[in-house]
């Protein structure tokens, strides 16, 4: 096999090119509206005697935001391949898989990733300005969001898996792609759920209904019973050497290997 | 040039499309693909193309798998589909944008091909109709000078005027590299154009024949009344009195009707066979 049926960056630089002329309009259209949202909900509740006094208070606009933004972009990533004319254009192009691949993973991680780090930031620094207008009061910065406690740098973790799960999704579903794979996880998460469940009952009995209270392959929290009364027994905890592989999994497993499945699911696209 | 063997292709479980169908096409021919609907030409180009994989069996395209669609092979091929897309871009635009990927495109004979089919190159693809979208995607295919040219169902959307501009701009642009593959049910636009004939019929090709062949070996003519003639394979009567085939057992070079001979073949497919064996 040649090596430039793989890569070639005179062909991505030529396929980058003519995505940008297609989709231009979508891109635009999609960054203003996510900048001008964000800039209008954050005015609207200040002039209307909200206030922001520490950045702690917009955190969570700006998780939501980071998710919900970042993995609806993903899923119409091969909107393409949801239109039959489309698709035969966007598999017969003369580049390889792998770099319409490259193209579309670039845009919708780090792309997506960098663009809604600006545009949150120009928004915030525009409410800051309106609240001193009307009010007065600046946003204090009391928040950091790798660290205090250093745990919370796996929120990041956790979208980028989500954002790999949603992209595989992309290749899997071309029409409603976001909701299919939502359902699919949460299938997926209610399976897992239901076999923790099994394992759990099987292992401390029925009584104490301790499927009832516990984080699925994590923690078991025992209840104990006696009589018509129910008061708190002991957890148990999973050992720290399986917790640490959980985290390793988490940090450098699940992405890379939903990203390579959704890469070769594109090969396999026929229309 | 493309080479199918032992191909077998469902849509749906013990529904063939396709079962163990060979075919090989070389080049420097445009072979016409006739099929009734639903008989699988789509389904066949789309093989050739790499856009759908066999179940069962191989499609080689220039030695290449068509369905790795690796690039060596993509920028040699290109497919015009009956329902295309282009983007919302200039004429112009678009040919900055996908010419690039293909190594032989020739902008002036692009620039000829328009010219044919009376485009003018500064106007927007958005403001054309469907008609004009569809020349300007045939100038660009035949631009691109790519070995394997395949189009379906080309003369769908075209005006009648457009169709002859069709055949005088595919003829100009015939060449001993190229194999053009044209898919159509509405088999009198390939008239003169074609110079051989594959009928698709029943999950499998069913006749394959080069026009020169075709006419050596049938002869096709219009009587006035059917019990002048003898032999007769096949019959269609019009006002204008019987078209009919019959055995060329004279030599005689006649003009060939591909629709005649197209429903010949699906209705008296034994006799002309043996005649072809």
């Amino acid at each position: 096999m040649q090596a430039n049926n793989i890569f070639n960056f005179r062909r991505m630089q030529l396929y980058l090119q003519k995505h940008f002329a297609d989709q231009l309009r979508f891109y635009l259209m999609g960054a203003v509206a996510t900048f001008g949202l964000v800039t209008l909900i954050g005015i609207l509740l200040v002039l209307t005697h909200n206030h922001f006094d520490k950045i702690s208070d917009i955190v969570p606009f700006y998780y939501v935001g980071l998710f919900a933004g970042g993995l609806l972009f993903t899923s119409r990533s091969f909107n393409e391949l949801a239109h039959k004319e489309k698709g035969v254009d966007f598999l017969l192009l003369p580049a390889s898989q792998f770099e319409k691949f490259l193209t579309l993973f670039l845009i919708s991680t780090i792309g997506f990733f960098l663009f809604y780090h600006i545009s949150f930031y120009l928004s915030v620094n525009i409410v800051e300005k309106v609240q001193i207008a009307v009010n007065g009061l600046h946003v204090q910065n009391d928040y950091k969001f790798l660290s205090d406690p250093d745990e919370k740098v796996y929120v990041y973790y956790v979208y980028f898996v989500l954002q790999a799960i949603f992209l595989f999704g992309a290749t899997c579903f071309h029409k409603y792609s976001f909701i299919k794979t939502v359902l699919c996880v949460l299938l997926f998460l209610f399976g897992l759920f239901l076999i923790n469940s099994v394992i759990v009952t099987l292992l401390f009995g029925w009584k104490s209904e301790i499927w009832k209270s516990s984080i699925p392959f994590v923690m078991v929290h025992k209840m104990e019973v006696s009589g018509r009364l129910v008061h708190g027994g002991g957890s148990y905890l999973i050992p720290r050497w399986l917790l640490d592989a959980y985290a390793f999994i988490l940090r450098f497993i699940f992405a890379p290997v939903f990203w390579t499945l959704a890469y070769f699911r594109l090969k396999d696209q026929e229309i | 040039m493309i080479n199918i063997q032992s191909l077998t292709f469902s849509y749906r479980k013990n529904k063939p499309l396709f079962e163990n169908l060979q075919l090989s096409l070389e080049a420097g021919h445009i072979y016409g693909l006739l099929g009734k609907n639903g008989a699988g030409k789509s389904t066949l180009l789309k093989q050739i193309a790499g856009l759908l994989f066999p179940d069962q069996g191989t499609c080689e395209v220039m030695g290449y798998t068509a369905a790795k669609r690796q690039p060596a092979f993509l920028r040699e091929l290109f497919l015009v589909p009956e329902e295309f897309y282009l983007p919302k871009v200039s004429v112009k635009k678009y040919v900055n944008l996908y010419a690039p990927f293909y190594p032989n495109f020739d902008e002036a004979a692009f620039s000829r091909y328009l010219k044919e089919f009376e485009i003018p190159r500064e106007q927007k693809l958005t403001e054309m109709s469907y008609g004009q979208k569809k020349k300007v995607l045939i100038s660009f295919a035949l631009a691109t000078n790519t070995k394997v040219l395949i189009m379906d169902e080309p003369t769908n959307g075209l005006d009648i005027p457009s169709k002859s501009q069709f055949r005088k701009v595919i003829a100009a642009a015939v060449s001993e590299e190229k194999c053009i593959i044209i898919s159509t049910h509405q088999v009198r636009d390939l008239d003169n154009l074609i110079d051989s004939i594959v009928i698709i019929d029943g999950h499998k090709i069913i006749f394959r024949e080069d026009v020169q062949t075709v006419t050596d070996k049938l002869s096709f003519k219009t009587v006035s009344r059917m019990e002048e003639v003898t032999g007769v394979l096949f019959a269609d009567s019009s006002l204008r009195g019987h078209t009919i085939i019959t055995r060329n057992a004279g030599n005689e070079q006649s003009k060939i009707d591909m629709e005649l001979l197209f429903n010949a073949v699906l209705t008296n497919h034994k006799p002309i066979q043996e005649i072809f064996n």
